[in-house]
């Protein structure tokens, strides 16, 4: 389908772009000319420091943070069979965070810089499978989101209680940090502790995406037509929870982007769920980077977070996706 | 109906006594005094006896109170007003503890309040010290300790190339132009490295063209592990400096009040300098 | 030549028993309807021998071989099965979803193999769906969908179709145009099991009709021998007359 193959070059092109663009800001004024040159390893030691060690990571972080929560968004949709599915609005980021911060707050990191992503996704995968069973037994999917709701006003408040009590004394200031998410001062050393959660997260969701578009025709046609549903369900909870904890352990709990980015998407790729992942993936990181200029452009005097950026364009469009109502019904 | 009227003119009297607003000055040796935050627990715990202090706030014992030795066994209490007002003190010594409300909701309490002045800059410590030792009623001792602090000032040396110095801590923030740190820096003969004012996040690019000559790391001791999760300090950049450059091992207690005690940072940096 | 046989299926809920005993088969060649009123267990048991649903006791094989045996893509290409609702979870285009029918052999939208290709355009073709292909679905009328749903099942080219009631809520004339496309189906080596409300639509185009009742086959055989009056009153309770292939159903007993 060409449609779909220019659209994920010219997304990757915009890819690239911005993330250019993200290394042109900074406190030490680059013009792109040195950028561009640092860029293919030709830089003086201190712009290849600037550049790669500080510019670069963070942009990163920030575009496979939004990646993450694009594709878990556009898969939860695919599997749910519902526009307002997302790890954010379904309580998955929340619970992340709550295993995140248990595990930073009380000391379970000293033992290895992997308890942190560990601890994200078994927040992540404690939630989405709560979810996935409740979307079995629940048969409408209003009753799912509030159960996400209740999911979500559950972690956070837990999360809030253990920040409190903890004995770190960085708990309670790095709380607006974990609730409203941040890529501040994240590095390579950031990523390569959720790569691997990452990559394996992404290349399960991907390679079992055309089980999504069997599930246009509900579930029984879906089986109907040889789907393994079980296979489906579990294969989406573990991409989803893998994908999502990770993001949460890099830049904490973003919400929404995981809504309306596939939303964008959808009727660019023919409205097929399983078209929709990787434009999704690759608009949604884009989309994170912009909204980390964003944050950084704006003069304030405590940083803006990146939750709010993703909250004040995502809550409105939440709503009125959920006003326009189910043209189709399942 | 005379003991009534001497009831109530007793009663009136005391009021009186009450309502007068005694803002820097109690009485002359005020006997029973509680202290809100940890840094009036430093003055307290300096300039007064261990029988005329009836509470301390909770931090006192911590690692980063500078007089926590001689903070065993003396009772804590939480600065709150119910809780403070039980204890019926003669006198509240503050600088942040109890929120902004403090001083007007203890003195409508009749309760006289000692507010330890924000300290700016090095001349405002003898300043501040004089005050607050007059007002715990032992100048004298007060005196003294600005006259060593002044002494102990005098003799660090003056350094003819003073070398950048980067201020670092746990948290990640570091101190530059119009702040108490950037002075304890210039006292100690050293050339603040962080050039923008106030308190701000690590200059991450900065570092990677030039590193200064010396960190002077504050409250390393006390937290070694635990740096918060979006701290500048975690980032490789910010730990290469610690690893690479001659570090100045500052004791968070020195520096996380601004009083008289700074002169121990002051000393620690002057002498990590000389070769 | 297949043939999917159940043998003494029964499905039994906590509450009530959904099937009792009950052995069939559909094979190549074969249009077979089955009958009942509601409640019969008709759903239940295409679900049964579509390996769909497990069932409490019993067995159903394809060519020989236990259905449970075989991965639920391998099933999918021997058997095409038309649930009784038939929801589209997002409004895409006819040709994708006709495209779905090609599942079973691994294939997707976006990579079509050429037989993918020729199977989808036949099926398009058959089921008079070439204008409408890239229209979406959720601007079709009811007759149009059924035909889509037709022509998803037909792309898969398997050998066996079981339908669940496909012609429900059209019109007459629709009714008969799908039916006519299973006959075709059947007509060019395909076998058939469809549930039927409409008797007159099953006596005209049934080889055989199965008629249930209570989660039991109260007959099984071609309507010559099984469409009696007594059969019509037995199972749907009602008075029936039947002149030629013509049934006329006068009003209900009791």
């Amino acid at each position: 389908m060409t449609l779909g193959r220019h659209l994920t070059t010219f997304l990757l092109i915009a890819s690239l772009l911005t993330l250019f663009m993200a290394c042109l800001l900074g406190a030490t004024p680059l013009g792109p000319d040195r950028v561009v040159q640092t860029l293919f390893g030709a830089g003086t030691p201190g712009d290849t420091v600037v550049i790669w060690q500080i510019r670069m990571p963070r942009a990163l972080a920030a575009y496979a943070v939004g990646a993450a929560l694009g594709l878990s968004g556009a898969a939860l949709q695919g599997l749910l069979r519902n526009p307002l599915a997302e790890p954010g609005v379904l309580g998955v980021t929340a619970s992340a965070a709550l295993g995140a911060t248990f595990a930073l707050y009380y000391g379970l990191v000293s033992f290895s810089a992997w308890v942190l992503p560990v601890a994200a996704i078994s927040g992540a995968l404690i939630a989405t499978i709560i979810i996935a069973i409740a979307a079995i037994k629940v048969q409408s999917v209003i009753t799912l989101i509030l159960i996400g709701v209740g999911l979500s006003s559950f972690s956070a408040a837990l999360m809030s209680l253990l920040m409190n009590l903890a004995p770190n004394p960085f708990a309670l200031s790095d709380m607006l940090n974990w609730m409203l998410g941040s890529v501040a001062n994240r590095s390579l050393d950031d990523l390569y502790f959720a790569g691997p959660f990452l990559a394996i997260g992404f290349v399960i969701l991907l390679a079992t995406r055309d089980g999504l578009s069997a599930l246009t025709l509900g579930e029984e046609g879906a089986s109907g037509i040889g789907l393994d549903l079980r296979r489906q369900r579990i294969f989406v909870i573990i991409g989803t929870g893998l994908l999502t904890g990770a993001a949460v352990s890099i830049a904490g709990a973003i919400g929404f982007i995981g809504i309306i980015v596939p939303h964008i998407i959808r009727p660019m790729v023919r409205h097929d769920p399983a078209r929709s992942l990787l434009p999704s993936a690759l608009l949604a990181g884009i989309g994170l980077v912009l909204a980390d200029i964003l944050v950084r452009t704006v003069p304030s005097t405590s940083e803006l977070k990146l939750g709010v950026v993703m909250a004040l364009i995502g809550a409105p469009a939440f709503v009125w996706i959920a006003m326009r109502g189910r043209t189709l019904d399942d | 109906m005379l003991r009534l009227i001497a009831l109530i003119g007793a009663l009136v009297l005391a009021a009186c006594d009450g309502h007068q607003s005694v803002t820097g000055t109690g009485p002359e040796r005020p006997m029973r005094i509680v202290s809100l935050d940890y840094c009036a627990d430093q003055y307290v715990l300096k300039f007064v006896s261990r029988d005329r202090i009836l509470a301390v706030s909770p931090d006192a014992n911590s690692e980063f109170s500078y007089m926590r030795d001689r903070a065993h066994a003396i009772a804590t209490v939480r600065p709150r007003v119910e809780n403070v007002l039980a204890l019926k003190p003669d006198l509240i010594i503050r600088s942040y503890g109890g929120g902004p409300n403090a001083q007007a909701m203890y003195e409508r309490a009749g309760i006289p309040v000692l507010n330890i002045g924000y300290v700016n800059n090095l001349d405002d410590i003898p300043n501040v010290t004089r005050t607050v030792a007059a007002g715990l009623g032992a100048p004298e001792l007060g005196n003294a300790v600005i006259a060593e602090f002044q002494t102990r000032l005098a003799a660090i040396p003056a350094s003819e190339t003073p070398l950048p110095t980067l201020y670092m801590t746990p948290s990640g923030v570091t101190s530059g132009p119009d702040t108490l740190i950037h002075e304890m820096l210039i006292a100690a003969g050293l050339a603040n490295y962080q050039t923008r004012p106030g308190w701000r996040s690590l200059p991450l690019e900065e570092l990677a063209y030039t590193s200064p000559d010396l960190i002077a790391a504050a409250f390393f001791n006390e937290q070694p592990e635990t740096v918060g999760a979006w701290s500048s300090m975690r980032h490789p950049v910010a730990r290469r400096q610690l690893k690479q450059n001659s570090a100045i091992s500052l004791n968070g207690a020195w520096t996380s009040c601004g009083a008289w005690f700074l002169i121990d940072a002051i000393e620690a940096l002057a002498q990590g300098n000389r070769p | 030549m297949t043939k999917l046989v159940a043998s003494n299926l029964s499905v039994q809920t906590k509450k009530t028993c959904l099937l009792d005993d009950v052995s069939i088969s559909v094979q190549s060649g074969e249009l077979a309807v089955l009958l009942g009123p509601n409640g019969a267990g008709k759903t239940t048991l295409l679900r049964a021998i579509t390996g769909l649903l497990k069932p409490s006791s019993g067995g159903v094989t394809l060519d020989t071989r236990p259905i449970d045996a075989l991965s639920p893509k391998r099933r999918a290409q021997k058997i095409a099965y038309l649930p009784q609702t038939r929801p589209l979870a997002w409004p895409s285009r006819v040709i994708d979803v006709v495209t779905l029918g090609r599942f079973a052999h691994g294939s997707a939208i976006g990579s079509l193999s050429d037989d993918d290709q020729v199977a989808i355009n036949a099926a398009i073709q058959a089921c008079d769906l070439t204008t409408l292909q890239h229209r979406r679905c959720d601007t079709l009328s009811g007759g149009e969908l059924a035909r889509v749903h037709c022509a998803r099942s037909f792309a898969a080219q398997t050998s066996l179709l079981i339908a669940d009631e496909p012609v429900a809520a059209l019109d007459p004339k629709h009714q008969f145009k799908i039916m006519d496309l299973i006959k075709n189906y059947v007509a060019n080596g395909g076998g058939a099991l469809v549930v039927l409300h409409d008797i007159r639509l099953a006596a005209t185009y049934a080889d055989r009709l199965i008629w249930m009742k209570a989660g039991s086959i109260t007959a099984d055989g071609p309507p010559d021998t099984t469409l009696t009056v007594q059969q019509m009153a037995d199972t749907f309770g009602v008075k029936a007359r039947i002149e030629n292939q013509n049934v006329i159903i006068a009003g209900s007993i009791d």
